[in-house]
């Protein structure tokens, strides 16, 4: 710095400088003092970024080593580009789990200089090296920073769309550096197209590095294409795509880039410090590069993403789709998809014009009566005509565009929510329970003004069981995702056991009235039973959870009550006031603490005989492969939900066979692991003492 | 809180500052404030490093806040331009 002159420094000669004032001032002000310019408060000053704070200060260089400046023409072994390669790969899956552009794709120094590195650019001079052709660079290293630009910049505009969200599921923080958006798809498949041409045709890379250079160039081309694609045009060229990115990985994986020394240059072209010199405000994180064998994993588990996709793109039920859904959140695998998979699940089924490419929004509502209660929309549109008793028409409208922007809309979000992060399913799921509520008083008022001997067999009578147990479903994955998000303190489990077992008793019921009027061979009587045996299954294995984690409460109701209200707050928010119709299965403190007495002197229930009960229900499902009407494609996957929920209750079967046996029972054994199950715990003696209820109270007598 | 010496700081309040700091970096921005251990706020800021690898563009961090202890030189821009302008070129 001492070598450039004053002219040299940003800014020009044209500063005088002023240390001297700041100092002699300080000298003059007392401790609090603050001198700020007009208009200018405390407040604004409080969003400043603190140079020198590494929370704060991206530019701030830290411990970065000093690096060897970076050459961008600096010849490379063909084994040292194809390194680069996985590197870049492996850089562009961190960024699709979640982390900044600015800390995995921009570090690859090549990345930011893509438009440099045309063949046209390559300077005069370098040296002949036929173990470094020149050309690697600005033809395959050139192809292969593109094609993964391009990748990332397609990725981008999904990601973009609103489905998922930024700075949550994903970043979109370019550091105004290009995503190569002025490309076009074809212009960078070309060039791939080249540089595996020049690779064949030259000779100048011997094998095996030929091969798998062209194999890398390839998957490369194969992703581009297939994030370029429009599923509902060729669903079959759709699946060739994906057939052919697994191929081309499959012989990527059989050419591995070797592992380089420190001595190679290649490590050069990367730099994790490289955040503070992009326009970006994020603080730097320097992120563990994980292995290649990882890295493809996970382009295998994008390829099953885009599988399972076109395979629902070709799915009608929207039951099926919901199936789906939940499949993913509640099945360890495959894991949660990546941001990227989720959001373009989502703008396959609904674009924000056609659910399916093809279908308005009323289709869903016809779906909805069709796949609950086996019979369509329109039917039941003219049924309610023709025999409403009621002066006023029926309050389809309200149903359909109403104040609450219609069912079919808030079913089309509630089909796209099970896509969100975990987290923000489940905040989802609490909001739509109010218009839910809604949507079931205004099928209660259309049905209170059928005719009343119409016979519990007609489906019409049970107009407002659809938009019930829809509901009843909702509350059911909120509790239990509790558990799987691990939400839940050790006292709160308790009643979360409960009131899950309320809630499917309340279904239980609901689906008991539907069984007599549905058809009983069509897909909904038959997914009707499967859900009416799973429940059964659900509440044997929730009640004895609800007795045996009993010990974990302190039994100081007040305190228990105050995170009853806050942890259920969605059950007492404003628009329940809206309707008349009462609330099925809220969530009852009252009734929670009268039953928790009760229990504990109940003579006949037996927690382990509950879960053997349970037990043998999943086994009888399992066994006769009864999953349900809508499951198709995906009938496996739900066995294996089931046969994850008969291991559940196996490894409880340890539990006491009485309630009198309760007080000898170690609490502390009961270990809730979402890894081993979302929702139910196991029996672990390893770490039982620090598990153990240490806050027991005696009982406060409950108040009045 | 008044004297000639505060009144001088005061002066440079809405002027262009160049901030030198410790690590080598430069901060150009306009001065919004500062208190008695002399954090100094700039506003608009653009970040300078020096160097053949570095961009001599610099990076706009927006507004930040300098702790006197990284400070190795503060220059007010005076109001003549002597250089890097175009009446340099006619």
């Amino acid at each position: 710095m001492e070598s450039l002159s004053l002219a040299d420094l940003p800014g020009g000669d044209n500063f005088r400088d002023v240390t001297s004032i700041f100092v002699d001032a300080a000298a003059e002000m007392e401790s609090g003092d603050l001198i700020l310019r007009d208009g200018f408060t405390l407040q604004d000053a409080m969003s400043a970024f603190e140079i020198g704070e590494p929370r704060l200060d991206s530019g701030m260089a830290g411990d970065a080593d000093p690096r060897a400046p970076f050459d961008i023409w600096a010849p490379l072994l063909p084994e040292e580009i194809c390194w680069i390669i996985d590197r870049s790969f492996t850089l562009e899956m961190l960024w699709h789990a979640g982390n900044t552009l600015a800390h995995t794709v921009f570090t690859c120094l090549y990345a930011l200089v893509a438009s440099e590195l045309h063949p046209d650019m390559l300077p005069y001079g370098l040296p002949n090296d036929a173990l470094r052709p020149v050309q690697l660079i600005p033809v395959v290293l050139r192809a292969s920073i593109c094609g993964m630009l391009k990748c990332c910049d397609l990725s981008w505009r999904e990601l973009s769309k609103g489905h998922v969200h930024d700075t949550e599921d994903w970043q979109s923080d370019k550091g105004d550096t290009s995503l190569l958006e002025g490309m076009s798809v074809q212009n960078v498949i070309a060039t791939l197209d080249g540089a595996a041409a020049w690779l064949v045709r030259s000779r100048k890379v011997p094998d095996p590095w030929a091969t798998a250079l062209v194999a890398r160039l390839n998957l490369r081309k194969a992703l581009l294409q297939i994030m370029d694609a429009n599923i509902f045009k060729a669903p079959s060229d759709f699946l060739d795509l994906i057939n052919i990115a697994r191929n081309h990985l499959k012989t990527v994986r059989a050419y591995p880039s070797p592992d380089l020394g420190p001595e190679s240059t290649a490590h050069l072209a990367f730099d994790p410090y490289i955040a503070r010199k992009l326009n970006s405000t994020v603080p730097i994180r320097v992120i563990d590069v994980p292995s290649v064998t990882k890295m493809w994993h996970s382009i295998d588990v994008l390829l099953d993403g885009w599988e399972e996709q076109r395979l629902l793109s070709l799915t009608a039920n929207v039951s099926t789709w919901e199936l789906v859904g939940h499949l993913r959140t509640w099945l360890p695998s495959p894991p949660l998809r990546t941001p990227y998979s989720r959001s373009s699940t989502q703008s396959v089924f609904y674009d924000g014009l056609l659910v399916l490419n093809k279908f308005n929004l009323t289709w869903v509502m016809d779906r909805f009566f069709f796949e609950t209660l086996g019979v369509s929309y329109q039917s039941v549109f003219h049924f309610v005509d023709r025999n409403s008793q009621s002066q006023r028409p029926p309050p389809w409208s309200d149903i359909q565009r109403g104040a609450l922007q219609g069912m079919s809309f808030l079913m089309t979000e509630y089909i796209r929510a099970l896509w969100y992060n975990p987290c923000r399913r489940r905040r989802f799921f609490m909001k739509s329970l109010v218009d839910l509520h809604i949507y079931y008083t205004r099928l209660t008022d259309i049905a209170a003004n059928l005719p009343p001997d119409l016979p519990s067999t007609n489906v019409m009578k049970h107009l407002p069981a659809c938009a019930l147990v829809w509901r009843l479903s909702v509350i059911r994955e909120v509790i239990l995702s509790g558990f799987q998000l691990e939400l839940y303190t050790s006292e709160e489990k308790p009643f979360a056991y409960w009131y899950a077992a309320q809630v499917m008793d309340a279904h239980l019921a609901c689906l008991d009235d539907m069984l007599l009027a549905v058809e009983p061979d069509s897909l909904a009587a038959r997914e009707l039973r499967f859900q009416h045996s799973l429940l059964s299954a659900l509440q044997a294995m929730a009640m004895p959870m609800f007795a045996l984690s009993m010990p974990l409460m302190s039994f100081a109701w007040r305190q228990m009550y105050a995170n009853f209200l806050r942890r259920y707050k969605w059950a007492f928010g404003r628009g329940y006031e809206l309707s008349l119709v009462p609330v099925v299965a809220a969530p009852n403190f009252d009734n929670f603490t009268d039953l928790c007495g009760r229990m504990l002197q109940d003579k006949t229930f037996s927690p382990s005989d509950s879960f053997s009960l349970a037990h043998s229900i999943l086994v009888q499902l399992i066994d006769s492969r009864a999953v349900g009407g809508y499951a198709g494609l995906w009938t496996d996957e739900r066995i294996q939900l089931l046969r994850n929920l008969a291991d559940a209750c196996q490894r409880l079967q340890n539990v006491p066979t009485s309630m009198s046996a309760l007080p000898a029972f170690d609490v502390g054994l009961l270990k809730w692991d979402p890894q081993i199950h979302p929702w139910f715990p196991v029996l672990e003696p390893e770490g039982a003492e620090q598990r153990r209820n240490k806050h027991v109270r005696r009982a406060e007598p409950y108040p009045s | 809180m008044s004297s000639a010496a505060v009144d001088r700081l005061k002066g440079l309040l809405c002027q262009n500052l160049r901030v030198t700091v410790a690590d080598g970096r430069i901060f150009i921005g306009s001065f919004a404030g500062t208190d008695q251990p002399l954090n100094i706020l700039l506003l608009n800021t653009d970040e300078f490093r020096l160097g053949p690898d570095e961009n001599p563009d610099g990076r706009y961090v927006g507004q930040v806040l300098i702790p006197w202890k990284l400070v190795v030189k503060a220059e007010v821009q005076t109001a003549a331009t002597t250089h890097n302008t175009l009446d340099n070129y006619f």
